[in-house]
């Protein structure tokens, strides 16, 4: 409709190209449902602007206020499944969690008893190299 | 096109901005959900004030008042129950995936147990 609501339409999807970094990137599962909310309402006001600029805003606004019943109920979700069960489970057939607790176990104390026991053996030593 | 719409659109696409932004810099979990929680919300709430400015809908208005009101209270209860989630969780290891954040996570429910 005219040059500023286009604008901003264009300005919001960059922004949604943006915040796919962040669930490429993102360190845990929550930070990744993090930015899927972010993408959600961002898209959200995408589809509003594209309704103004179109000037369909009366079939629009039905279809955004489906989209944000639906986008709501994504994260609730998402965090009970993930808050009643560990990421890192061990029967869920990924190893890793026992292999990070290993690592953060050796990060901690392998600097202080090398210098408190210079002499006593080291029980990581022997089973780093079966890992790794 | 009204001054007020632009006003207003030009303020929530600004702070939809800083909530990528800050998605993008913040160092853990817990800022990221503060920055999604608040400049989001505000920033969704402010492009819909400022569209129910210039497009008036005739008695269609009252649904763009009923998105701004859902905004206001479903993005900040996500926003906190995902938190709550992750505060929850008893393993936090994985939380520290670049190094630098959450130390104060793990001292809550590792301190003392990996003394040798």
């Amino acid at each position: 409709m005219n040059t500023f609501v286009f604008g901003a339409m264009l300005f919001s999807a960059s922004l949604i190209v943006v915040a796919l970094y962040r669930i490429w990137v993102g360190p845990t599962v929550f930070d990744r449902i993090l930015a899927v909310s972010l993408v959600t309402a961002n898209s959200l006001v995408v589809l509003l602007l594209i309704g103004a600029h179109f000037d369909r805003m009366d079939a629009i606004v039905d279809i955004a206020i489906a989209y944000a019943l639906l986008a709501f109920t994504l994260p609730v979700a998402l965090a009970k499944h993930f808050e009643s069960r560990s990421v890192f489970d061990v029967s869920a057939g990924t190893d890793q969690r026992a292999l990070i607790e290993r690592r953060a176990v050796a990060d901690s104390t392998a600097a202080d008893d090398r210098t408190a026991h210079p002499h006593a053996p080291h029980a990581l030593d022997t089973d780093a190299d079966q890992d790794r | 096109m009204s001054a007020l719409a632009v006003v207003f659109i030009s303020a929530g696409l600004f702070f939809l901005a800083v909530t990528t932004l800050g998605m993008m810099r913040f160092p853990d979990f817990f800022s990221r959900t503060h920055v999604v929680a608040k400049s989001e919300t505000l920033g969704t709430m402010l492009v819909i004030v400022g569209l129910m400015f210039e497009y008036r809908l005739g008695d269609g208005t009252y649904k763009l008042v009923l998105l701004v009101a859902f905004a206001m209270v479903a993005n900040s209860t996500a926003m906190h129950g995902l938190a709550r989630a992750v505060h929850r969780q008893r393993d936090t290891d994985h939380l520290d995936g670049d190094g630098t954040a959450d130390q104060h996570v793990r001292a809550d429910h590792h301190d003392g147990e990996d003394a040798p």
